[in-house]
């Protein structure tokens, strides 16, 4: 019996070990980041400019799609190489006629594509532009983007440089949040895609493989987009992943230019980004499941099946299991011997300040400039409980001499009792986190929402909020649940710095 | 710029990039500033490092 009780133990120290993977694998995609100059595509580069044509799929676009237009028309690139064509997906709005008046104002660069049938989704919209750009011979490359997006000036050619190596058969940019004057949550995406953008998608460079070309960036030549089939997937949710990968898997390298910045509008309530996230991790669900064949698996001429990739990638769809499993395994040993689920946490504890404080710090130096709006939100990105709690693992005995301070001043002793239940609930958090971010979205429309919608995400923490979601998505995934695109509502808010 | 990050010699034409306003930096200059940049991080990275290395200092050296 005593045999098997020490077995237990050791099983559930095992797991809370396992459940600190994750954080070792960031630290590792952020390693891998400092080693970024030494795998750059420079050297075979060079100006390079191919006819591009510019595919913009719109539905009720009106608020922003024509300045998008003329902003495009200002990028530093030919403009006997440049063709923009708006694919109107059924617009009910003035979309078409702004689209025309752009069209007689820019004659033979600007086109208006109508769908008479819309409410298809992305993919079929993008479809029915590239089934007419590819009818045609003058298209050398392509650019298919969001409606709302604002590219910089010099961001195409910063892209199309890379294409001037046949090898390469997509590049893709920095996008970077751009609301004006934005909220906080916000700027928890601008800080968020320092991370997940400007640093991921450099470790991945590293790595010689791509996770997911920007949906709102993605330049492709020619060749690639025949190679390809000529179509984006239409039977997933995440068409741009789905294009990235079949793009390696055919052969071809797919870059990112961290140089080339685009801004993009993205939601400010979390109706808005669970919308647009569950979309995107119900997406990332299919595509695990539509390459199952190439994880962990040699492939002949990507990296997409090495160890490195694999590890990232489950990482971070895994996430939530791993919390959950984690909280799991530390409530369990807490029942059985408290003293040693307490060192197991607090050694868990300890790797995840040392991720907490390299990554937040390593994120706001890579991109300063956005760094100054949302340090705030980076410094409580997994929550301010957990900052508590890091910081706990980090200086404890002035935190115990205030938590004692704070109990006596309410008439209390910090009894034994008192100690071991507060650890109970530490461990709880771990994955109760997930739903106390959770009720921002709960709270959000209700009374006082606008107050304490931002205050659970804050407590709870955005990082668990996007964990919930992914929840949310494994469950509608194994429910077959009906696969409707919600498209995020822009309202042309997007404004890059000047 | 080289593939293992060399410069390449000085004394060649510096590429401009066609259609693009007389502003825009030329080609080979914008190239060594990403390159710049790209080193940088790897400094910032050890920065970041060194953080890391002071708050475990801290909490060994004063709080065991």
């Amino acid at each position: 019996m005593a045999d098997l009780l020490l077995a237990v133990k050791w099983l559930l120290v095992t797991l809370v070990i396992i459940g600190g993977v994750p954080l070792l694998v960031a630290d590792y995609q952020f390693l891998l980041v400092a080693f970024h100059f030494r795998r750059l595509h420079y050297a075979k580069c060079r100006p390079f400019f191919p006819r591009t044509a510019i595919l913009i799929p719109a539905w009720n676009e009106h608020a922003v799609i024509g300045a998008s237009i003329d902003r495009l028309m200002r990028l530093q690139y030919p403009l006997d190489r440049l063709r923009i064509y708006v694919v109107d997906d059924a617009s009910t709005d003035a979309t078409p006629q702004v689209i025309q008046a752009k069209a007689a104002e820019y004659p033979g660069n600007v086109f208006h594509l109508r769908r008479e049938k819309g409410g298809e989704g992305k993919a079929a919209t993008l479809n029915h532009g590239l089934e007419v750009i590819l009818g045609d011979d003058w298209m050398q490359a392509i650019l298919i983007m969001d409606a709302d997006v604002i590219y910089e000036p010099d961001s195409l050619r910063k892209m199309s440089r890379h294409l001037a190596d046949p090898r390469v058969g997509s590049v893709t940019a920095y996008i970077k949040e751009g609301s004006r004057p934005g909220n906080y949550m916000t700027r928890f995406i601008g800080y968020e895609y320092i991370t997940a953008q400007a640093a991921a998608r450099r470790s991945q460079d590293v790595l010689g493989v791509i996770a997911c070309l920007a949906g709102g960036a993605q330049l492709h030549s020619r060749e690639n987009l025949e190679a390809i089939g000529g179509r984006v997937d239409a039977s997933s949710l995440a068409e741009d992943t789905v294009t990235t990968f079949r793009t390696q898997t055919a052969g071809r390298t797919v870059l990112f230019e961290p140089h080339a910045t685009v801004w993009a509008e993205e939601p400010g309530s979390i109706a808005g980004l669970w919308k647009q996230r569950l979309r995107w991790e119900r997406g990332n669900v299919q595509v695990t499941k539509m390459f199952s064949h190439v994880w962990f698996r040699h492939q002949p001429n990507n990296r997409l099946g090495s160890i490195s990739f694999g590890l990232l990638w489950f990482c971070l769809l895994l996430l939530p299991g791993f919390m959950l499993l984690v909280s799991a395994s530390l409530v369990t040993l807490w029942f059985i011997d408290s003293s040693l689920a307490w060192t197991a946490f607090h050694v868990l504890w300890l790797t995840n300040v040392i991720t907490y404080v390299f990554i937040t710090s390593f994120a706001l130096l890579i991109d300063p400039v956005i760094a100054r709006r949302v340090w705030f939100q980076a410094l409580l990105f997994p929550g301010a409980v957990n900052v508590l709690i890091l910081l706990a693992a980090v200086i404890p005995t002035p935190l115990y001499w205030v938590s004692r301070q704070l109990l006596s001043a309410a008439g209390l002793t910090a009894t034994t009792g008192w100690v071991h239940g507060i650890e109970l609930i530490t461990y709880i958090w771990v994955a109760a986190c997930m739903g106390v971010a959770f009720l921002g979205k709960v709270a959000e429309p209700r009374r006082f929402g606008k107050v304490l919608s931002p205050a659970f995400v804050y407590v709870g923490g955005y990082g668990p909020l996007l964990c919930a979601i992914t929840v949310a998505a494994y469950v509608k995934e194994l429910r077959h649940a009906e696969q409707k695109w919600d498209k995020t509502e822009k309202t042309g808010k997007v404004a890059a710095p000047t | 710029m080289t593939g293992d990050g060399q410069r390449p010699q000085p004394g060649g034409e510096r590429k401009a990039y066609p259609g693009a306003p007389p502003s825009a930096p030329s080609f080979d200059r914008e190239i060594d500033d990403a390159v710049e940049y790209e080193r940088g991080l790897a400094v910032k990275a050890l920065l970041a490092l060194v953080l890391v290395a002071l708050v475990l200092v801290i909490r060994v050296s004063f709080f065991g």
